[in-house]
């Protein structure tokens, strides 16, 4: 395989990784996000405090623990194998799962903020009038808390995007698998292969700008919008 | 491996759909309904070159090479000359010395491990992760005294020197050890004038001393030869062999075909070859006269 395809190969696996983190965190980051924002007690303050802890861990100390945690050794890493039949670490799976909880903060913060700003009158009205759970959640809370979705998903992305130190740790640098850009540009680095190095950064620099730009694009749109539709 | 692969990948597609669907499709413009057409498009585009570069890989069954990072360019001109080279999938993955040893004793898939060092490597042999007598040398290192603003002509430069002097940490990069021990053979150790400036390993040395950062600094020989730079190489009798030594890990499952790769990096014509890149043979007369010992 030519440097060139090894490091578009590099390319797709950080967009899969990143892409497949993002969808996961908003899954699980959302109703995590509303629970911490509606949340009355002293307690909350340790979970927030658990949730935010990423931001300090130095990431090669999480992927080290991460390391020890799915070893085929120890009991999270032999339950995965028991249960589909492959070993965790080293795998797509362990840096999806690291990256998961790397970026948490990242998309339960801001979400949380958005949650805590809404007013309970619209939920109470919609329940009233019989909307479920989930409905009241999609015809209101989502739509009002939009512009802090894509924040949240821009932040979640971006962040798993230029993910190194836990990668570097548990995923082992394999081809197609775990070896995705940060790494493949560490590597040209180290072997002062500049001119790929240097080629790689502008890539990963430019495709993060035109995709940021184009997430606050869309969320600016959907503002303006609705401050039309508020002024008319 | 493969079925999860693409289970995971069909997964994402299915779930990304479900979440573009539900989230963004009702009451909005055609306008945003076109760029959600084009997101799902790149996604499958994405997919299907996925899997493509997949299928161009899975031909043969990958036998991975794990390297230390300051040995890696050196490992890929080596492999240029490997007999029947099209025919093997070489995977080559460098990182840290240190690193590499906690993934495979974690259970990385690799097959081949050459380490910066021999204490990793005697590690593994203790903990039994190595296929028996697998632990060879398969060179030396040499460190070299090296400034990128001046021309050495002369180790004299050092007696009277007073700035930073840049070097890896001798306590954790077997480079640093080496320069730590050849100072101490100039009995410039204790009494220098110079302020030490310590890299976590020699590419950071390197690049500290390269950038011109730090006007002097001991580096690898490798490092100078292999990017064609001018340095003073320090007599090996000053500092004990840097021994780098390989082995192939216990999971391997091409065990013959390590152990072809592992003879050919032995093997005389390689063996000169990494005396050209800054390296001493494995049998070479001064590393055997000066003897490692670094299995403390």
């Amino acid at each position: 395989m030519t440097e060139a395809s090894a490091d578009i190969l590099a390319l797709i696996t950080t967009l899969k990784m990143a892409a497949v983190t993002t969808i996961i965190l908003l899954i699980i980051g959302t109703p995590l996000a509303w629970y911490l924002a509606k949340w009355q007690s002293k307690k909350k303050v340790f979970f927030e405090a658990i949730v935010a802890l990423p931001l300090v861990l130095p990431p090669t100390v999480l992927g080290f623990y991460l390391l020890l945690a799915f070893s085929p050794t120890s009991l999270p890493g032999q339950i995965w194998q028991t249960a589909t039949g492959s070993q965790l670490a080293f795998s797509f799976s362990a840096i999806v799962i690291g990256s998961v909880l790397y970026s948490l903060p990242f998309v339960v913060q801001p979400l949380q903020k958005a949650f805590e700003q809404l007013g309970d009158q619209q939920l109470e009205a919609a329940a009233m009038l019989g909307a479920g759970p989930i409905d009241r959640f999609f015809s209101i809370v989502f739509p009002l808390t939009k512009a802090s979705f894509i924040t949240a998903t821009a932040l979640g992305f971006a962040h798993t995007v230029g993910e190194f130190g836990v990668v570097l740790m548990i995923g082992g640098n394999i081809p197609g698998e775990t070896r995705v850009l940060s790494i493949a540009l560490f590597d040209h680095v180290e072997a002062f292969n500049y001119a790929n190095a240097h080629l790689l950064s502008a890539g990963l620099l430019i495709a993060s700008l035109v995709l940021l730009s184009l997430v606050y694009l869309l969320g600016n749109n959907y503002n303006s919008k609705r401050v039309k539709a508020i002024n008319s | 491996m493969q079925a999860i692969v693409h289970v995971t990948l069909s997964r994402t597609l299915i779930l990304s759909s479900i979440y573009f669907s539900i989230v963004l499709m009702p009451k909005y413009t055609p306008k945003s309904r076109h760029l959600l057409n084009v997101l799902l498009l790149i996604m499958l585009a994405l997919q299907a070159s996925f899997t493509l570069a997949f299928e161009q890989q899975k031909q043969f069954k990958p036998l991975r090479i794990a390297v230390a990072a300051n040995f890696a360019p050196a490992l890929r001109i080596l492999l240029e000359d490997l007999p029947n080279k099209e025919h093997i999938n070489l995977q080559i993955i460098s990182a840290a010395t240190g690193t590499l040893y906690q993934q495979i004793k974690h259970g990385a898939p690799f097959d081949i491990f050459l380490s910066a060092d021999a204490a990793r490597p005697i590690l593994l042999e203790q903990e039994a992760l190595i296929i028996e007598k697998s632990r060879k040398t398969y060179a030396y290192g040499q460190i070299a005294l090296w400034s990128a603003t001046q021309k050495l002509t002369s180790l004299d430069v050092l007696n009277d020197y007073t700035g930073n002097l840049a070097m890896a940490n001798p306590d954790i990069a077997p480079y640093g050890k080496a320069a730590k021990q050849a100072l101490e053979y100039l009995s410039l150790w204790s009494q220098a004038k110079f302020q030490l400036i310590t890299g976590i390993n020699i590419s950071q040395t390197f690049q500290q001393v390269r950038s011109q950062a730090v006007p002097l600094g001991i580096v690898a020989y490798s490092q100078l030869k292999m990017n064609q730079y001018q340095g003073l190489l320090i007599p090996a009798e000053y500092y004990q062999g840097i021994s780098q030594q390989m082995v192939i890990i216990k999971t391997s499952q091409q065990l013959e075909l390590a152990q072809q790769i592992t003879d050919f990096i032995l093997q005389a014509s390689s063996q000169d070859k990494l005396e050209e890149l800054g390296y001493l043979a494995a049998n070479s007369p001064q590393a055997i006269r000066n003897p490692e010992t670094s299995h403390d």
